[in-house]
């Protein structure tokens, strides 16, 4: 029917409006954060995160306090955030359309998986393990804009310029464009994720499953999809059948979900995502969607009792699984955590795996970095300091402020400069001055502590040829250090650096901090 | 420690300058004599200061030709706010690009390649705003646009990676503006503190792994500025680091000084920031090795420095 494809027509501008939104609210996640909308918008949204982490952590978290709406609108429109909004779901239907993949809506033998995958998450949640980072589906589009779409983007762009760059004649004018927009659109310095590769084959994985039929992550996956489904399976507003109904089958062969039962007529509202396809390709044009009272189907959620607990306990049993991964003496040292972050096990309790501050990080200092097992299997793609990469910018903290969960606490600036991530530490076996009695004080040059944290000695020592000559002979002043990495970012050796900041001496938010007094 | 210039030698230095200026006449000005000339003007707000500076050097036309393409090189290298001695002043960048356009530059070019994040460095400076609201062209520095440069008298450096825009090739004019600020690497006799001036500053132009720089940075320096050598300098000794340099970042360490010096012999000119910074020029090694290798005078009472005080 005409009026039903206008407004199928109005589901892809809807859906690509909030694709772009998602890209510009991620993007806008970066020096000097000066966007109007919070960037963390569509990660507050989400009624999964805010139950599942204010299990976790036993606290309220009112920030996802907006998702609400979001609820509501299930009550009354079902699962159309799913078809309409959610960004996760229009990159798969692009993916389908670029896959071929076929709707193959019959049958849908793993449609319980999502809900055992949700019970075994509130388990792990009540027993204080935070696991939704894994699969939240707009977290997940987030982790992977940010460590693999956006850098990708950005390295292509970048490189087209810079391959101009020695093209005699049109050199200046582009590199004079290429300026331009530096800074304001592009980002001043390519983006580098060491382990974007384990996210991207995440996320490839769950692409290929669409080559199974469309949007099985939708159908047989998504947490949040089976949260919306549980709120909006009784929402008044649903798909209606005419009784001019010539059972051609169209409708259900076409159903992107695979939600229309054998009879055409009853439709699994857990999992219709009001997309409209069965409307719009209805030959008799007797499909509708309008406030309807229809008797619902007992099969709504394909799971029985049996299934869900045994869900239950495999939530119950992950827990110690994996806590038991993680002693904290043992797990790296040189993982430090940015700057404000509450002390680990509360930081883990809130942490999902955004990648909102590693997004943000990437436009200043550029330290943070998805980790792999640095922080064991429960830190897995938390945010950690790599100084070989990056360093913590002295007068930023812009990674406390884009936190959506608070596991870094919003510091102010003046905090910040004085609260200690780690300390550094000179390995006096690399260090220049030691390793050849050569003068090099980079880490001095560039310590930024208003008084420095790194001194020096100045010694007489014998060069190679046999001469005396004076060197100075860095070392650090711990009190003052709060190590911020930029001592081991900048030191010039290849590899290893001659200075690394540990998590020694670090001061976690509401942790009261030990004194460090040096004379 | 540091020895500001006494009324006596003031007035006797603006003495000599007008005792000259009578005899020779404007000649005297204009001509490019092979005595060094330098100017050195304390008070006054930082913008006037230089440009009398300039005015005292025969103006900024003495260097600046129609149709010049001029790189002005500020220090941007680090993420402070203005007035803490790090970053050079932008009201003196700002009077400089003026005079420049004044002198009929086609384009004044400004960049660094700043020790701290880029942008910020550039916002915080204050001189990304007031050279863009001046009309020159503010980029950062792209890694894609360095060129590897041939040091054949290079000591200990042979070859290494400079800025496109900064190279000869493809600029008439480079105008370094560093600031005077107290750091650590320079060696030093005495028991003097290391200064960061105008040939550190240069350091700004060049890619690569600068930390390597550091080890030998006597000789290295000196061979670097040696094919790298600017036109004219310009040193912001307005707020002197004193401490905690090259960073800072306690207004404590700041000195309040409100001196600019400005002359085309690198050398000389950092020879003067020594000597406003309070020790003597002999006393800063790099310094002593440049003079050695014939690139400037060392020594000031061979330099003709015009002085005056602004209100």
């Amino acid at each position: 029917m005409a009026a039903w494809k206008r407004w199928k027509n109005l589901r892809v501008i809807s859906q690509l409006i909030f694709l772009a939104a998602f890209f510009v609210l991620l993007w806008q996640a970066r020096y000097p954060l000066e966007g109007p909308f919070p960037m963390d918008l569509f990660l507050r949204i989400d009624p999964l995160l805010g139950i599942l982490l204010s299990l976790a952590a036993r606290v309220l978290l009112l920030s996802f306090a907006v998702s609400l709406i979001i609820i509501v609108l299930s009550l009354v429109f079902g699962r159309a955030f799913c078809g309409w909004v959610c960004p996760m779901g229009a990159t798969l239907d692009v993916a389908d359309r670029l896959m071929h993949s076929h709707p193959k809506g019959t049958k849908v033998r793993t449609r319980w998986w999502k809900y055992a995958i949700s019970a075994i998450l509130l388990m792990a949640a009540l027993l204080s393990y935070q696991g939704t980072w894994l699969l939240d589906p707009l977290v997940l589009l987030d982790r992977t804009a940010t460590a693999v779409i956006l850098p990708v983007f950005w390295f292509l762009i970048r490189g087209l310029f810079a391959a101009t760059f020695n093209i005699p004649g049109i050199e200046n004018p582009v590199y004079d464009f290429y300026s331009s927009i530096e800074g304001v659109i592009l980002p001043l310095a390519q983006p580098v994720f060491l382990h974007s590769m384990t996210i991207l084959l995440f996320f490839g994985g769950i692409l290929a499953l669409e080559k199974i039929f469309r949007r099985f992550w939708c159908r047989s996956l998504c947490p949040l999809g089976a949260f919306l489904g549980v709120t909006g399976h009784r929402a008044p507003f649903q798909r209606v059948v005419g009784p001019e109904c010539s059972e051609c089958g169209l409708c259900r062969e076409n159903c992107k979900m695979g939600a229309i039962y054998k009879d055409y007529t009853h439709t699994n509202r857990a999992d219709c995502i009001l997309c409209l396809n069965c409307a719009v390709i209805c030959p008799e044009q007797c499909t509708s969607y309008a406030f309807a009272r229809l008797k619902h189907s007992p099969a709504t959620f394909n799971i029985n009792r049996r299934r869900l607990i045994e869900a239950a306990v495999v939530g119950v049993v992950a827990v110690p699984v994996i806590k038991a991964t993680r002693t904290v003496g043992q797990t790296s040292a040189r993982a430090l955590r940015p700057p404000g972050a509450l002390p680990e096990d509360q930081f883990l309790d809130r942490c999902i795996r955004c990648q909102e501050c590693v997004q943000v990080c990437s436009s200043t200092g550029g330290c943070l970095q998805p980790s792999l097992l640095e922080t064991g299997w429960e830190g897995f793609w938390s945010p950690i300091a790599n100084m070989r990469v990056g360093y913590c910018e002295f007068q930023c903290n812009l990674c406390s402020k884009v936190c959506p969960s608070g596991a870094i606490h919003k510091i102010t600036l003046d905090d910040k400069q004085i609260r200690r991530m780690g300390r550094a530490f000179f390995d006096r076996n690399r260090c220049i001055p030691y390793d050849r009695n050569e003068d090099c004080l980079v880490c001095e040059e560039h310590c930024p502590t208003p008084e420095k944290a790194i001194l020096f000695d100045v010694k007489t020592v014998q060069a190679p040829d046999g001469s005396s000559r004076t060197v100075k002979f860095p070392y650090v002043r711990l009190d003052r250090c709060i190590g911020c990495g930029i001592c081991e970012y900048i030191c010039p050796l290849p590899g290893e650096a001659g200075v690394y900041c540990t998590r020694e001496n670090e001061e976690r938010w509401g942790q009261e901090p030990t004194e460090v007094i040096t004379r | 420690m540091h020895q500001p210039i006494t009324r006596r030698e003031f007035l006797a230095g603006t003495a000599s300058v007008a005792a000259g200026a009578m005899l020779l006449g404007p000649s005297a000005v204009l001509s490019t004599a092979p005595v060094p000339e330098v100017s050195v003007i304390k008070g006054g707000d930082p913008a006037a200061a230089v440009r009398r500076a300039l005015e005292l050097l025969g103006g900024m036309s003495r260097y600046v030709r129609p149709g010049n393409v001029v790189v002005v090189k500020p220090n941007i290298g680090w993420d402070t706010r203005i007035g803490y001695g790090a970053d050079t002043n932008p009201d003196i960048v700002g009077a400089v690009i003026k005079m420049c356009f004044e002198a009929g530059a086609k384009k004044v070019k400004i960049f660094d390649n700043p020790c701290n994040e880029a942008r910020r460095c550039y916002v915080s400076s204050g001189i990304e705003e007031i050279a863009k609201s001046q009309g020159a062209d503010v980029s950062f520095v792209n890694d894609n646009r360095f060129d590897l440069v041939d040091f054949l008298e290079g000591v200990r450096l042979k070859s290494w990676l400079v800025y496109r825009d900064a190279l000869p090739a493809n600029r008439d004019v480079l105008i370094n503006v560093p600031v005077l600020k107290q750091h650590s690497l320079p060696k030093t006799q005495n028991g003097n503190p290391g200064l960061s001036i105008g040939f550190k500053n240069l350091m700004g132009v060049m890619g690569g792994n600068r930390g390597e720089i550091h080890t030998h940075f006597e000789d290295k320096i000196v061979d670097f500025c040696s094919v790298i050598r600017p036109d004219l300098t310009i040193v912001d000794a307005t707020n002197v680091l004193l401490r905690n340099g090259p960073r800072g970042g306690r207004l404590a360490d700041v000195a309040k000084l409100d001196t600019v010096i400005a002359g085309a012999d690198p050398v000389a000119v950092d020879a003067w920031g020594v000597r406003t910074f309070g020790y003597p020029p002999e006393d800063l090694d790099y310094l002593v090795e440049a003079h050695r290798r014939g690139m400037g005078e060392l020594d000031l009472s061979k330099v003709v420095t015009r002085q005056e005080r602004l209100d």
